[in-house]
């Protein structure tokens, strides 16, 4: 039983928190997030309501997606996950799932990620377009995939987004954590949400190792 | 109809995606859909997400294993049995069809 982490818990936690909720391989999950609940946020994070505005979202997604369940141990944690706390929130993380909007977060659970030799999903989402990445030792990591300019980009708040489609990301965030259980040696493609086309597509990876990681 | 500014800032994410927009979030509140779906976790998904968005819902016991979003002109079926990944992937890009379907007809 595996125990995962997840870094966020807005449009993106939400959604991820209900799927390991669901799936056979959880033993525990750790949600990582120091925002608070405010109205905008409640179009697309659905098990916050009205009156839990100003509430911390990491013990509420808690409580409504795990508070019923004794086989998953479910912990939330109310800070903002940064480089020199990454060591201890994650500690005992099999796998991490990246539900943040930020690149700098990201690259936090990246490094991470390859000091212990872990692998992560990385997801975002922006307007009708989503993606999700398996990032696994050894194998490609974000500069690999996205080169050195890594921008932050439009976010939601300028170009706003769909709870649907950070939905349809979590989804394939699940799907490639089906992947990693089945083999966890094999680096994922880069998996997209086209919701104006209504498809997903699946990119492969050019390389299959890192080239930016000294120790993989 | 006119949203109040709390509506607005409820709905702004969705109100900045261009192919939604003011009107296509009014159309979105005033479209009443009903979700028929067996009682289960999968059907509260569904409901939870087309709630949030906007639309104002009914809930009925469906007795097909699959999950039906229906409303005065639209149909969308979603099977139910594939794995979680899939499934939640499948709910996303049909609620995502039905928001921009209805905000189509602004």
């Amino acid at each position: 039983m595996y125990h995962v982490a997840v870094v966020g818990a807005g449009a993106i936690g939400n959604p991820v928190a209900f799927g390991l909720s669901q799936h056979w391989a959880i033993g525990r999950v750790t949600i990582i997030d120091a925002d608070r609940v405010v109205l905008s946020n409640l179009a697309r994070q659905p098990w916050f309501q009205t009156g839990d505005i100003g509430a911390y979202k990491a013990p509420l997604l808690v409580e409504r997606v795990g508070g019923h369940q004794s086989v998953i141990k479910w912990q939330a944690i109310t800070e903002m996950l940064r480089e020199d706390n990454a060591g201890s929130l994650l500690a005992d993380a099999d796998l991490v799932i990246d539900a943040t909007d930020n690149w700098e977060t990201r690259l936090t659970i990246q490094d991470w990620a390859r000091k212990w030799q872990r692998p992560w999903i990385f997801n975002s989402a922006v307007r009708l377009e989503g993606m999700s990445l398996g990032l696994i030792p050894g194998g490609p990591c974000l500069r690999c995939w996205f080169g050195t300019s890594q921008t932050e980009g439009p976010q939601c708040f300028e170009a706003g987004v769909l709870g649907s489609v950070t939905l349809a990301v979590a989804g394939q965030a699940l799907t490639l954590f089906d992947q990693w259980v089945r083999n966890p040696r094999q680096p994922s493609g880069l998996w997209l949400v086209d919701g104006i086309e209504g498809k997903f597509r699946v990119i492969s990876p050019k390389a299959m190792r890192c080239v930016h990681y000294g120790n993989g | 109809m006119e949203m109040d500014d709390a509506t607005l800032e409820r709905y702004a994410r969705q109100v900045l995606v261009e192919e939604i927009g003011y009107d296509g979030q009014c159309a979105i509140l005033q479209t009443p859909l009903r979700v028929t779906a067996p009682d289960g976790v999968w059907r509260d998904l569904v409901c939870r997400y087309l709630s949030a968005a906007g639309f104002p819902i009914t809930v009925a016991d469906g007795v097909d294993p699959a999950l039906v979003v229906s409303g005065e002109k639209y149909r969308q079926e979603i099977p139910l049995g594939s794995d979680i990944g899939r499934l939640m992937m499948a709910v996303g890009q049909a609620i995502t069809r039905v928001i921009l379907s209805t905000a189509s007809e602004k």
